[in-house]
């Protein structure tokens, strides 16, 4: 009951939170300098036919008024507006762009999660040992370097020096995309039991992925060892192990679930940041992902399709954050069962 | 080593690495507890108290080196000892109360799966015992709550640690620690961290609970008034060594070393002479401690000899046994 009622005011809270977002950007769009009808259709473009689209985009009316709409149709018809640049509807560019990075982002989260804590765990058990050190190291590295320098390397290596792994887009050449039904193709190829399709376009995210998983995993595995060496000189672990509790009971059942605390409360949302970071990676593999395509539309003032990608990577801030207060409230009887002042 | 002995610990020195250097705590403690026994170990804070009892159980933290010494718990090194010995020693024959409540339980388990895995270690060792039910750990739970004089104990089982108060907690602890057969207690300050109201409370509790069962207790305590009421013997404990130790009454009778008897002037009276002086100065420090006697520099008594060598355990009287040149033919 009271988490219902915890849950439903956060969401609440996150629609107005995506309304101000809204405003926000949608001022910002049009407040920074250059004028977006004329990098549309270029600098020999005659003088009527920039007013034109000015006034099909609304950029001749006040800007409260366009806001408004703006919200109308969005509400009304879901519709986001006709993007500059591809000259379609926004909703429609982003349905084909987001699950391209829907999939890449959840190979990489995953990847992300499982190496990341596995290699903190580790470490923290076997800490000071050369396994810490290698992991810190690893971490440091992990940490300093930009995703698409690992991604870089990874082609130079695995692309051209040892050739095992495709450089380029979502499927190799010959290779015909599954039937649309998610827009995933390794999910929508396994729905339609095709192979050999599935195996193509999961070899196509493996080198991407897992670059762009490694700022994040280093992160976990730092937080996740130096939350669990923490707790291990803690007197509740030296009480079970007095009491001649075994130690993977307390390892395995007491240390980790109280360790991961810190770190649930963060990978989620370095992993929801992918979506909007992988725009150097997506360019370097010619990925048609939703970042390259955000990134393009700054790049050229594509004003509708700016705010549509915001709005859709607010939103999917939003609710991990809240996903995230509920996975620690469950994990942590604290922050259930307190009553904090607000 | 006497055969009644159910504990006995063997010129244990014990440093802790620091970034720093070696922190030498421990200079040659021994120390013996007979079963039955209540014996109290008393010293001011840091003095390496906790550290001889943690090494009985041998749970010292990882950045502790034993240079020296045993550790024999019936018999057997502790320190050396095999998986199954260590294992007995922890699930049947010792326990320990810890000094601060309020860090000794996990925050986001129950007391009730805290005190559980607990119980269920303890019977793990018990050869008649091979098939657990959970109903069975549950009524022992339940019985070991209630022997600790705590209220609605099905309630306080389902609770988290931060939702009882400190006083509970440390009650939960004692339930913990006694819930299965033990044969020595080891209290490791369990009054520090509670309200003054509730000490005298817990104190009589432990100290029943352990004349019921029968068993043996080393209570550490930093209060010699706390000693004198529970303790049949007294281990006076200075920057890592023993310095004194003899029958309650003897000690408080005829305290011979210099600390102890500073320390009694400490214990308030109430014959209305106010309170006591205390003990002017501090512990030595650990890196670089004194080559003689560790008490040499706050003592009043220091004579030439003291800063040079370091006086041994020796008995003055029956029973009673000192470390200090006052009272060594040596020093005169």
């Amino acid at each position: 009951m009271n988490m219902v009622f915890f849950i439903l005011r956060r969401l609440a809270l996150a629609i107005l939170v995506l309304f101000g977002l809204s405003i926000l950007i949608f001022i910002i769009a049009r407040v920074i300098p250059g004028d977006p009808a004329r990098m549309a259709l270029g600098p020999r473009a005659p003088e009527y036919a920039i007013e034109n689209l000015r006034k099909q985009m609304y950029l001749d009316k006040p800007i409260y008024e366009q806001y408004y709409i703006w919200v109308k149709n969005f509400l009304t018809k879901g519709d986001l507006g006709i993007s500059l640049l591809t000259r379609r509807p926004v909703q429609e560019d982003i349905k084909e762009f987001f699950p391209a990075t829907l999939e890449l982002v959840i190979v990489s989260g995953i990847f992300m999660a499982v190496t990341g804590i596995l290699l903190g765990v580790v470490s923290a058990r076997y800490r000071e040992s050369w396994v810490d050190s290698f992991t810190r190291v690893l971490a440091y590295f992990g940490i300093a370097t930009p995703s698409f320098v690992w991604l870089v390397l990874f082609i130079l290596l695995f692309g051209y020096v040892w050739p095992i792994l495709p450089t380029v887009g979502r499927l190799s050449r010959g290779i015909t995309p599954p039937l649309h039904i998610t827009g995933m193709f390794t999910i929508d190829s396994l729905l339609t039991g095709n192979w050999r399709t599935f195996w193509d376009a999961l070899l196509h995210l493996i080198m991407p992925a897992i670059a762009l998983a490694m700022g994040g995993l280093s992160q976990a595995a730092r937080i996740t060892r130096s939350s669990m060496a923490d707790h291990m000189d803690k007197d509740y672990v030296t009480l079970l192990s007095a009491f001649g509790v075994p130690n993977r009971s307390i390892f395995m059942k007491y240390l980790l679930k109280f360790s991961l605390i810190p770190t649930i409360s963060i990978l989620p949302l370095d992993i929801a940041a992918l979506f909007a970071n992988g725009f150097i990676a997506e360019t370097v593999v010619n990925y048609p992902g939703l970042s390259r395509y955000g990134m393009s539309a700054i790049l050229n003032k594509d004003l509708n399709a700016i705010v549509g990608v915001i709005i859709v990577l607010g939103a999917i801030y939003t609710l991990v954050t809240i996903l995230i207060d509920i996975i620690v409230a469950y994990l942590d009887p604290r922050v259930r069962l307190i009553r904090r002042a607000t | 080593m006497s055969e009644i002995n159910l504990l006995h610990i063997e010129n244990l020195s014990v440093s802790y690495r620091i970034y720093r250097g070696l922190l030498k705590v421990l200079d040659g403690v021994s120390l013996e507890v007979r079963p039955g026994e209540k014996v109290a170990l008393v010293g001011e804070t840091g003095c390496g108290k906790t550290t001889t009892v943690k090494s009985i159980l041998n749970i010292l933290p990882r950045q502790a080196i034993i240079h020296r010494g045993k550790v024999f718990f019936k018999g057997k090194d502790v320190l050396r000892a095999s998986d199954s010995d260590l294992n007995y020693l922890r699930r049947r024959g010792v326990s320990m109360i810890f000094q601060d409540p309020t860090a000794s339980l996990f925050p986001i388990f129950t007391v009730g799966d805290q005190i559980s895995t607990v119980i269920r270690a303890a019977l793990s060792e018990d050869a008649n015992n091979t098939q657990l039910k959970e109903s069975s750990l549950f009524e022992t739970a339940l019985k070991a709550l209630r022997a600790a004089s705590l209220p609605d104990p099905e309630r306080i089982l389902r609770s988290y640690p931060f939702q009882l108060s400190g006083g509970m907690r440390q009650r939960v602890c004692i339930a913990m620690a006694l819930a299965t057969p033990r044969e020595l207690l080891i209290a490791d300050e369990p009054t520090t961290n509670l309200d003054v109201t509730i000490q005298d409370q817990v104190l009589r509790l432990i100290s029943n609970m352990v004349a019921e069962k029968n068993i043996s207790l080393i209570l550490i305590t930093h209060s010699l008034g706390v000693a004198r009421e529970i303790a049949d013997r007294i281990y006076i404990m200075y920057a890592g060594s023993i310095i004194e130790m003899s029958q309650t009454d003897d000690l408080f009778e005829n305290p011979l070393h210099p600390y102890s008897r500073a320390l009694l002037n400490c214990v308030p009276k109430l014959t209305g002479e106010g309170i006591g002086q205390g003990v002017p100065g501090h512990l030595p420090d650990y890196l670089n401690p004194p080559l003689g006697c560790r008490f040499e520099p706050r003592c009043p008594k220091s004579m030439p000899i003291c800063k040079k060598i370091k006086p041994s355990l020796k008995e003055v009287a029956k029973g009673h046994f000192v470390s200090c040149f006052l009272y060594d033919s040596l020093g005169g």
